[in-house]
């Protein structure tokens, strides 16, 4: 039995608490968390200690599980190896190629084995779906659904997670995801909508929704979830995948429950349907939940200690995700007597995909100029790859980037204007064909190679000076704003293809907007500028559930958070922060009350205006239709645990 | 744009055009800095500048007394400015009509007004001074003014027509709700927006005006319709030993186009970009 | 059909006056003179149609036709030298000018555009002075150099007077192909040049392989108007050499040969059917170049829009 102690009970932490207490091989005999946190009923009768060396001292353990929040990371986890324990980390390593470095230094120096948690790794079910389905070719239909059934305890859990998810959100990404990789074709248009079938759920919240997906290739998907006690049993778990030589699927045995998880880990299996031959059943790897993939990685854990298995390429892999990328060091800009760029620091790593936002004049693009050499930086240095590039020529710094309005050179064909960097660079023409060729097949530009710009439309211009950029490969992508010129449709349609590309080509990738929106979706991490300074970098969550400061608050999320004075309310003098989806709103009684100016039905919500005589006008932002009128008096409640607190000049408390 | 042009580059640019302009100008500074100079001077050092030792207004006063130079200098002025003033509203309002309403044979009207671009309007030299003979109008100012008008207005047309189509169609369409007729939306919202290119226009017009020679020599040669162009060459002619007065007399025929000049170059470039080229 | 639309008397007052003025003074006048190249008077001074005749005079009559083929064949060597002198001359200035942050870049564009503004009766007067030998600020300053005896009377001898007042009148209007294609370099997106910048297409290359291609459709129309200039220019010589373009018409032209044809010289009267005729094959020299340029040479040149 290996004797383990978890740090951190966060999502993360709590699902490999309950993986040990699974698993025969581990004793869970420790949890650290400095508050304490909800439970699994499983969980049951272990007791949370909030100081995490004395529990390494005191309980000796084989294994430190370390969820804790990332900039801990390397101490936790050094400290857990000299007191003698292998380390399970979740992802990243640490925060600094440095401190990576020295965990696995420590690991090497004290024999131990160093595990990095990264769920979406312990995977191989999908990537048999896929390759069995892109084998058949398109254009698809794809049927997939996860509905689960769940009482007691699994719908306890369910409730928790839609606190703050609903069950359409929680995996629709990623089935969006294996929809387009199965395709490779771009999704033009996405229609979703949900419905709450429980009292027991925040009115906000829905717990069954679907989606539908069309892709430009004809190929057409469609996804549900839903939890809760009153899902149904029949076709709960509908994997399919139907294109015109015949269809792949996953099939479930009859007697399944879908809220069981056992069951569909075991004896679901792959059939491949080609007309007019026999099926052919594959014996499959399961589709693993979250709770699951947690499990698995543990088993993986123990396999890896008691099997003494190699990790020195695990560990070289998570210090080379931190290799830093860019490195800003405070750098400023000054044009004449105004200063645009304030002094920024910032480190952007190997891999990642970095958003710089702001409302327009906060010297965002101007930072993106100055990181491709088109623009001088005042004062400050610009490291990439760790070396200076201040005075090295834009084309020498192995980067590219896509202009905003594409900059496409009007007289070349897609071809040339793709292939120009690598022919003035003298590559041979074979390389450069090459090169475009592929670049091109990643973007669906195949037929239009011989086009010139002005024959292109819009979206496919952006994907020509997308292409363009790919094939010179770059340490580093620059975006201007480049979905600033496209409609609407096209501007959901080419986020999702920039995000699938950044997954296929590992690249590091700056990009740069207005769109809060576009930030939150594509980003790892997120910058927001103003005024020239860095208000707060973070990744999209924690600037959403952790904003530092007014500012941040109110320019991420949509509709924009509510601002009250605190004061009044019995908060410290300042101002408190709610989101419109924490304020819940009622007829009969309330916090606040206040007279609805103005109702905005958008279909899947409602945002609803209410005037209040101190707070002034607040927003609230109910899921699905309702009927208010302007001019009713209704009253206001804030959820107290969603509340943000900023002192008088707008940070947080 | 790039900050990172080396200094080698930025020198050799400034090398290359301070040469031109050197090459450009050295002609115009010889003809100005010898007009006021003595007679002697102008041939024994014809680079030095007008120092107290040289320095003479002889030519000027020659000028002054001798040739009726303000009286061509009047005749210039009237012909330059009635032909500007004709070509530019004349000009402008067959633009709008070209460039704002849908017509049958807008087209063909726009072709047939571009002709005049490429072929020269002194091929019908012959003609014209036919049409003025008969009409009595040889050796009248009303004469140039007519021709150069004419001579103005293709190029007027086409380029206020392209400017013109980048005016707001909805502060027009404002306007005809708000019951503006026709005429007063292309007076008081049109004109006034187009400001720009009518600068470049009126200097692309004037100085052709200004600088002919052939129309002033065969429609109005007379004495007293003589053009400033025409007197200098005459005067030239007459008095071609006479060195300080040819030189103060053009001096002074260089002065009132380079003023005008100097005023409207910068819109001169936003002009030509906006409509010429395209 | 509901009731007609009413008649837009606007568009039509709009349009009248200058339709009216360019008719009159520049259409009938111009084909005026066409048809009066088909005209010629008999002894007794009256007016008959001729048809070609005064073509076939001036084409094939050795009297007539020495000086058209002499004057046609000056033209296009003036044509020649300005294609190749001034053209290149304007594109490189240009391609300075337009070179990002350069300082003093006004200042430039606006002194080497002056020549242009200046009358022909000044340029011609003002080289005639440079060049003269007598009064010699030329041989003074190529004396100052030590290369006195390349100087020679240029204006005065017959092989070298065509190409020096040709290479006066590139003096004087190099200002409008760098204004032209200053303007084009211009009008190219910043975004597109810095796209090179970072595909390592820089200095010389860019200009190559990016502006050049760019600007094609500008030079085109610098091509036509230096053309269409060219072959109507009469001034410069008129005032540097006088009509009879000397030295022994060596820089004869087709407008001195027109204006010394209508307007008589010395002792020889003017002969206005014979001028229309000598207007008439320029009008038709210029309107074979214009047609080339425009349905042979523009339809190849690809505009862009940025």
């Amino acid at each position: 039995m290996i004797r383990t102690l978890v740090a951190g009970l966060g999502t993360m932490g709590r699902s490999h608490a309950l993986a040990y207490h699974r698993n025969p091989a581990f004793d869970l005999v420790g949890l650290v968390n400095r508050s304490m946190p909800n439970l699994d009923p499983e969980l049951d009768g272990y007791t949370v200690e909030p100081d995490f060396k004395q529990a390494l001292t005191r309980l000796k353990p084989d294994l430190v599980n370390i969820s804790t929040y990332s900039d801990s990371h390397a101490d936790y986890a050094c400290k857990a190896m000299e007191a003698g324990a292998h380390v399970f980390v979740e992802k990243p390593l640490a925060t600094t190629v440095a401190d990576a470095r020295r965990v696995v230094d420590c690991a090497k120096a004290n024999g131990r084995k160093v595990v990095i948690g990264y769920i979406l790794r312990h995977h191989p079910s999908w990537t048999r779906l896929i390759s069995e389905a892109r084998a058949l070719g398109g254009p698809f239909v794809f049927r997939l659904n996860l509905n689960q059934q769940s009482s007691g305890p699994t719908w306890e859990v369910h409730k928790t997670l839609m606190q703050t998810t609903s069950p359409i959100v929680d995996c629709g990404v990623h089935y969006v995801d294996v929809m387009c990789q199965i395709t490779d074709a771009k999704p033009v248009e996405v229609r979703g909508m949900g419905v709450r079938l429980s009292q027991e759920i925040a009115p906000d919240m829905y717990n069954y929704g679907h989606f539908q997906v069309l892709f430009d290739d004809g190929s057409v998907g469609w996804y549900e979830a839903g939890w809760g006690p009153m899902m149904s049993d029949t076709a709960f778990f509908v994997k399919d995948v139907v294109s015109p030589k015949g269809a792949v699927s996953i099939r479930m045995p009859e007697s399944a429950r879908s809220d069981d998880h056992d069951t569909h880990t075991k004896t679901s299996t792959i059939r491949v349907h080609r007309v007019g031959q026999p099926d052919e059943d594959l014996s499959m790897a399961d589709e693993p939940g979250h709770q699951e993939l947690c499990e698995r990685e543990q088993a993986y854990m123990a396999r890896a200690i008691l099997e003494d298995i190699d990790l020195t390429r695990h560990m070289e892999d998570a210090v080379q995700s931190l290799a830093i990328a860019l490195e800003l060091k405070n750098v400023t800009k000054t044009f004449g007597q105004t200063e645009v760029i304030k002094g920024v620091d910032l480190t952007v790593n190997d891999g990642e995909f970095c958003v710089f936002v702001g409302p327009s004049g906060c010297g965002k693009s101007t930072l993106l100029r100055i990181i491709a050499g088109l623009e001088d930086a005042t004062a400050g240095d610009i490291l990439l790859d760790g070396k200076r590039v201040n005075d090295v020529a834009p084309a020498k710094r192995e980067l590219a980037m896509v202009f905003q309005s594409y900059a496409l050179y009007p007289h070349l064909t897609v071809r040339d204007n793709m292939g120009l960097a690598l022919k003035q660079a003298g590559q041979s023409k074979a390389t450069i064909a090459a090169a475009t060729d592929k670049a091109a097949g990643m973007l669906s530009l195949q037929p239009l190679m011989d086009r010139r710009p002005a024959e292109l439309s819009g979206g496919q211009r952006q994907r020509v000076a997308i292409g363009r950029a790919i094939v010179r490969k770059p340490k580093l992508f620059l975006f201007d704003e480049p979905l600033s010129n496209l409609d609407a449709a096209l501007r959901v349609a080419t986020r999702i293809e920039i995000a699938r590309l950044h997954r296929d080509l590992k690249a590091t990738m700056i990009y740069v907007t207005h769109d809060q929106v576009e930030a939150m979706t594509l980003a790892d991490r997120i910058v927001v500028l103003r005024a020239g300074k860095v208000e707060q970098v973070g990744s999209p969550m924690e600037l959403y559930n952790n904003p530092a400061n007014t500012f941040v608050a109110g320019f991420i999320g949509s509709p924009q958070m509510n601002f009250l004075d605190a004061a009044t309310l019995g908060f410290l003098p300042g101002r408190i922060g709610i989101r419109p989806e924490h304020l819940t709103i009622s007829r009969d009684s309330g916090e606040l009350s206040g007279q609805i100016s103005h109702v905005e039905k958008l279909g899947g919500e409602t945002l609803v205006y209410a005037r209040h005589a101190t707070h002034g006008l607040l927003t609230v932002r109910l899921f699905g239709e309702h009927d208010y009128a302007v001019d009713e008096e209704v009253y206001l409640t804030l959820q107290r645990d969603r509340i943000f607190q900023f002192d008088a000049d707008g940070n947080r408390r | 744009m790039s900050a990172r042009l080396s200094p080698a580059r930025t020198i050799a640019a400034h090398a290359v055009l301070l040469t031109y302009t050197l090459i450009a100008l050295f002609p115009v500074f010889v003809i100005v800095i010898n007009s006021f100079k003595s007679r002697k001077a102008i041939f024994a050092d014809p680079l030095a500048l007008p120092m107290p030792g040289n320095f003479d207004w002889v030519g000027y006063e020659t000028v002054l007394k001798q040739g009726d130079f303000f009286l061509y200098f009047q005749n210039s002025l009237i012909v330059t400015v009635a032909s500007l003033f004709f070509v530019l509203l004349f000009g402008a309002m067959a633009a709008f009509a070209l460039s704002e309403y849908r017509f049958k044979g807008n087209t063909l009207m726009g072709l047939y007004l571009a002709l005049g671009i490429m072929i020269p309007i002194r091929l019908g030299t012959v003609a014209i001074l036919e049409m003025m003979v008969a009409s009595g109008l040889v050796n009248t100012l009303t004469a140039l003014v007519l021709v150069y008008t004419a001579q103005g207005l293709p190029l007027a047309v086409f380029i206020l027509a392209e400017f013109m189509k980048s005016v707001s169609d909805d502060l027009k369409n404002a306007g005809r709700i708000d019951g503006l007729s026709e005429y007063r939306i292309f007076f008081s919202l049109v004109l006034p927006l187009v400001r720009p290119a009518m600068a470049t226009v009126a200097v692309f017009t004037m100085i052709p005006i200004w600088n002919d020679l052939w129309f002033p020599l065969i429609l109005a040669p007379a004495e007293e319709t003589k053009t400033v162009t025409l007197g200098a060459q005459v005067f030239i002619g007459q008095f071609v030993t006479n060195w300080n007065a040819v030189l103060a007399a053009l001096s002074l025929a260089i002065v009132p186009v380079l003023i005008l000049y100097l005023i409207s170059s910068r819109q001169l470039i936003r002009g030509i970009t906006a409509g010429a080229v395209k | 059909m509901a009731a007609r639309k009413p008649v837009r008397w606007h568009i039509a007052v709009f349009l009248a006056p200058a339709v009216a003025v360019y008719t009159a003074l520049m259409i009938i006048p111009l084909f005026g003179t066409l048809l009066q190249s088909l005209m010629n008077e008999t002894d007794d001074g009256e007016r008959v149609f001729v048809g070609l005749q005064n073509f076939a005079t001036l084409f094939g009559d050795a009297l007539w036709s020495d000086a058209f083929w002499n004057a046609l064949g000056n033209n296009t060597w003036f044509f020649v030298i300005h294609m190749l002198v001034q053209n290149p001359i304007g594109i490189a200035l240009a391609a300075i000018l337009s070179t990002p942050r350069l300082r003093m870049a006004a200042f430039y564009r606006t002194a080497i555009f002056i020549p242009t503004i200046l009358s022909f009766v000044i340029v011609g007067f003002v080289w005639k002075l440079i060049l003269s030998p007598i009064w010699g600020i030329a041989p003074g300053m190529l004396d100052a150099v030590g290369l006195k005896m390349l100087f020679a009377p240029w204006l005065g001898k017959e092989e070298y007077a065509l190409t020096t007042l040709a290479l006066i009148s590139v003096w004087q209007f190099v200002g409008i192909p760098m204004m032209l294609i200053y303007a084009a370099l211009l009008s190219i997106p910043d975004e597109v040049i810095e796209a090179a910048e970072m595909d390592g297409i820089t200095g010389w290359s860019q200009f190559w392989k990016i502006k050049l291609p760019l600007i094609l459709p500008a030079i085109g129309i610098i091509s036509i108007l230096t053309f269409v200039g060219n072959f109507n220019a009469f001034d410069l010589i008129y005032v540097a050499q006088g009509a009879l373009a000397g030295p022994d018409f060596s820089t004869d032209i087709l407008g001195t040969f027109l204006y010394r044809t209508f307007f008589g010289f010395q002792l020889q009267l003017g002969d206005p059917y014979m001028g229309s005729a000598i207007a008439g094959a320029m009008f038709g020299i210029i309107l074979l170049g214009v047609c080339i340029y425009l349905f042979g040479i523009q339809t190849r040149l690809r505009r862009y829009q940025f």
